[in-house]
């Protein structure tokens, strides 16, 4: 199985995200072939600003991905997911934008058609793989491992088409199918991280990812499985001085590597801000 | 009867300056005189006044004229008006035509060159079309003097006994158990307090016991026939495998029988037996077996009920039973159900166990509820603070789009009854606040003063994630507080999300049966909005309370009265004249296909399998000439726009 794969600013920084991501991938036989040449998606901040090169970016990327032959785009970042979406969208619905975007993209002989689907690499695990596939390569007992699945906010919404807006089920189907326990009544699934305001408003940014390690400690999960490198950076860093015991957040990749019996040296679990002290 | 000669009268009304204000009426009607034909052309400043119709009656006596045509405003307006001043003449009332050149011309015409221009066209194809007009007559009906009343809630019961008390027969059919509806599971009413049962139950027992009402409880309407003042009604009655004849509503079958069942009344709050009547104060009082959940009929043993009933009224094998009536009106009155926030995921219902619809709410409150009238948690403890949250489902382009009108008077009432049972802060999360009727704006200022705590904000959320260890077990509502600018995390014990009202359910194969239709939000349409609230595009069906668009007690009241009057009214006519624009089949050319029959809205063709033909109900239908343009043979005439009418007109229109 091939896809193109956008990883995005974050994917190399992130604590373990690529290394977890690249281990997984060779397990389960899956190449994600990076799209070549690729640039920032500007995220949200970016695109927040309407200016025309906000919509330039994106459709750079997804333009590269067309010319090199794939048929879909393969995310691990919710912002970056969340921003070619909505460029996307936008360039399909707006004629004159997009004559105006490709000029800029002709540039470089580069064009964005709107042929591709866009795609986070969590729904690619749930949705491509059979579940025996990926129940075949694991190899460690989690069944008493409780998981709180943190989906972000940007993942389904707005479109809600993937999974439910509210209360997604993807990464609690793919937490089952390892073999541990999602935390079934976690209600903090989908608040928001605060995601790049953590940098300027900090103090607003801790109250909210306190709320979502707090949830996670109160309902009796040990660890929070994540899906985007900005929200496990937020909350992981967030904690230490916010009057809660510890809850490590690891990457759903770093999850599947446990069940598949990677070790944590492979996994960089040591790059985790909050250790992960369960023996597994 | 044609005459041989037509003798074409023509006015043009100036209606003020409404018409001559854009459209030159002397060119107008100058021009008209000279049209083939046309014996006189006037025009005239008020055609519809006595005045007016006195030119149109003198001219056709003095100048022997046989056809009318007048142009002013659209025939919806006055074309009845003209054709009864032609027959007071004695001239046939269908030789009349309109031309409409004020909806059609002067009021949606800038240019007033172009709009004369247009005026005289309108004329013109007018003129052309009334020399082809037929001599018609109307038909003439009985009026069968019972009702049927289709809903036994406050204003089903209200209109049922004006009815009676005025001495005509009412059949009223609902199809719970007991009559009574939506208000029977109300605890206090605002904005008087005043009691939902104490005012309600005299209704129900009144009816109850009235010589000409028959009531008909658990049944059904299955199937309408006929036409206004002659209406066949097929009614499903459904076995309550209870003999209401001997039952004497003692209870002690409830006691006894093991089956629980989640209660429907209580909207799921607490359970009922198999065997039960949905409320004390149920009419009629006989007890009810809900086949699907009794011991009996699924198991076949038990039968408990049958072996402590005193008086021997338990008949397990009841069989339901189609009773067929006549009337000559029906009013429908089916009310409204709650809507159901379970898809307002954010909200928390059916999630988090204290989180309550209002309907739910209102049974809490009530004395003969799950915790008999006390405002308790599920774990039998007096709430601190309750959150009551309007417009759920309401106002809201996912949902419903519209106000349901009632929710903040029952938002605020709530509040009041809470504060009054237990002294809980209030907190009321609002969008606006509408309390429009008499004594709701001072309601509202009573709830101010009483210390509600009132939010302007929609709220976000209501959720189980806790900042302070000390809201353990607590609910947050999340909600932008927007006159202070401030999001607010308020922690509560109990959740009240003031659901907004939709159309009972069946409601669709109600209007479907009696040949009328529903709005785009599954109300019913009415004849008009603001001169028509009761009366439908069908005669003889009327309408009223909720299922014509969500409202208060006061106003379900005033419009079961209403509807009330409005059958009366068609009843004391005792004949009604039906408009004699109908279709008409001819048997010679008809081939039997039946597709007229198939696009006929009014179901008013039916196949006749002995002649091989279709044939129209003169009296049901309505001439909206949809089988006429279908039969591929042109074997069906719509009288009165028969093809020599209509491409006069055209030919008038087009060719100048």
């Amino acid at each position: 199985m091939r896809y193109g794969f956008f990883p995005g600013c974050s994917f190399e920084g992130a604590a373990g995200y690529r290394e977890s991501t690249e281990a997984v991938c060779r397990v389960l036989d899956i190449e994600l072939a990076e799209i070549k040449d690729w640039n920032c998606c500007g995220a949200t901040s970016y695109w927040s600003t309407r200016d025309m090169k906000a919509y330039v970016l994106p459709a750079r990327i997804m333009a590269l991905a067309e010319a090199q032959g794939f048929s879909e785009i393969v995310n691990i970042c919710n912002a970056c997911y969340s921003t070619l979406r909505k460029a996307d969208e936008k360039l399909k619905n707006d004629g004159e934008l997009k004559v105006k975007v490709n000029l800029a993209l002709g540039e470089e002989n580069l064009k964005y058609s709107g042929s591709l689907d866009i795609r986070h690499f969590m729904e690619v695990i749930v949705n491509d793989l059979p579940a025996d596939r990926l129940k075949k390569h694991v190899k460690i007992d989690l069944s008493d491992f409780i998981v709180a699945p943190y989906y972000g906010c940007q993942l389904n919404r707005p479109w809600g088409d993937m999974d439910d807006t509210e209360n997604p089920v993807l990464m609690d189907r793919l937490i089952k199918r390892l073999g541990a326990k999602p935390l079934e009544n976690y209600s903090a699934k989908t608040e928001c991280c605060g995601a790049a305001h953590m940098v300027a408003h900090k103090n607003e940014c801790i109250i909210l990812n306190r709320r979502i390690v707090k949830d996670a400690v109160v309902k009796g999960a040990e660890v929070i499985s994540t899906l985007c490198p900005l929200c496990q950076f937020n909350v992981d860093s967030s904690q230490g001085r916010n009057g809660l015991p510890d809850m490590p957040v690891i990457f759903f990749t770093q999850l599947m590597g446990l069940a598949f019996g990677l070790t944590g040296k492979k996994l960089m679990l040591n790059k985790l801000l909050t250790p992960l002290k369960k023996a597994v | 009867m044609r005459e041989s000669i037509p003798k074409i009268g023509v006015y043009v009304c100036h209606c003020g300056t409404n018409i001559s204000g854009k459209v030159d009426v002397d060119a107008v009607s100058n021009y008209a005189s000279n049209l083939p034909h046309v014996e006189i052309a006037r025009n005239f400043k008020f055609m519809c006044s006595n005045p007016g119709q006195q030119l149109v009656i003198d001219d056709i006596k003095e100048k022997g004229l046989n056809r009318v045509v007048v142009a002013s405003c659209s025939p919806r307006m006055h074309e009845k008006t003209f054709r009864k001043a032609c027959k007071t003449t004695g001239i046939n009332p269908y030789y009349f035509q309109m031309a409409c050149i004020r909806e059609h011309d002067s009021w949606v015409t800038e240019d007033p060159v172009k709009a004369t221009q247009k005026a005289k066209d309108l004329v013109r194809g007018a003129v052309s079309r009334v020399t082809h007009h037929q001599g018609l007559s109307s038909r003439v009906v009985d009026i069968n003097s019972n009702v049927l009343i289709i809903g036994g809630g406050i204003a089903g019961m209200q209109a049922a006994l004006d009815i009676a008390n005025g001495g005509k027969k009412v059949y009223l059919v609902e199809r719970e158990p007991s009559i009574g509806g939506n208000m029977s599971k109300f605890d206090k009413t605002f904005p008087t307090l005043d009691c939902a049962a104490c005012i309600s139950t005299p209704k129900l027992v009144a009816v109850g016991q009235h010589d000409n009402i028959e009531m008909m409880t658990y049944c059904e309407v299955v199937d309408v026939s006929g036409f206004v003042g002659n209406f066949k009604i097929k009614i499903k009655k459904k076995p309550r495998y209870v003999d209401a004849e001997k039952c004497t509503g003692c209870g002690v079958c409830s006691e006894k029988c093991p089956s629980k069942v989640i209660s429907e009344f209580d909207h799921g709050l607490t359970n009922r037996k198999a065997i039960y009547t949905p409320f004390p104060q149920a009419v009629p009082n006989t007890r009810v077996i809900d086949a699907d959940n009794c011991i009996y009929f699924k198991k076949n043993r038990c039968r408990l009920c049958e072996k402590f009933c005193e008086a021997n009224a338990i008949v397990f094998d009841q069989k339901e039973e189609i009773i067929e009536i006549d009337v000559g009106s029906i009013i429908i009155a089916t009310g409204f159900e709650t809507f159901d926030p379970v898809s307002i995921t954010q909200y928390g219902f059916g999630r988090f166990p204290e989180v309550y619809t209002s309907i739910q709410f209102e049974r809490i409150n009530n004395a003969t509820g799950p915790t008999s009238g006390q405002i308790l948690t599920k774990n039998g403890k007096k709430p601190e603070s309750v959150a009551i949250i309007h417009c759920v489902g309401s106002r809201d382009k996912n949902h419903m789009k519209y106000c349901s009108r009632v929710c903040c008077m029952y938002s605020m009432k709530f509040a009041h009854l809470v504060h009054e049972k237990t002294g809980a802060q209030v907190y009321e999360f609002y969008i606006d606040i509408r309390s429009p009727g008499k004594g709701y704006e001072e309601f509202y200022n009573r709830l101010q003063e009483e210390g509600t705590h009132f939010i302007r904000g929609k709220v976000s959320q209501v959720t189980d994630i806790i900042d302070s260890d000390d809201d353990q077990g607590r609910l947050m509502v999340v909600a932008e507080d927007t006159l202070a600018g401030r999001v607010r995390r308020i922690p509560v014990d109990m959740v009240v999300l003031s659901v907004g009202l939709k159309p009972s359910s069946g409601i669709e194969n109600i209007v479907r049966m009696v040949g009328i239709s529903l709005d785009s939000d599954g109300w019913i349409n009415e004849l008009h909005p603001k001169l028509g609230p009761l009366a439908t595009p069908s005669d003889g069906i009327f309408v009223a309370g909720c299922c014509q668009g969500p409202k208060d007690i006061p106003d379900s009241v005033a419009q079961g009265q209403g509807a009330a009057g409005e059958a009366l009214s068609l009843i004391s006519r005792g004949k009604l004249e039906i408009e004699a624009s109908v279709s008409i089949i001819d048997p010679e050319r008809c081939m039997g296909c039946r597709q007229c029959e198939e696009v006929c809205f009014y179901s008013a063709i039916s196949f006749n399998p002995i002649l091989s033909v279709c044939e129209v109900n003169e009296a049901i239908c309505k001439g909206c000439g949809n089988c006429t343009a279908t039969c591929p043979n042109k074997a069906i005439e719509l009288k009165h726009f028969n093809n020599d009418e209509i491409i006069a007109e055209m030919e008038g229109l087009m060719f100048g």
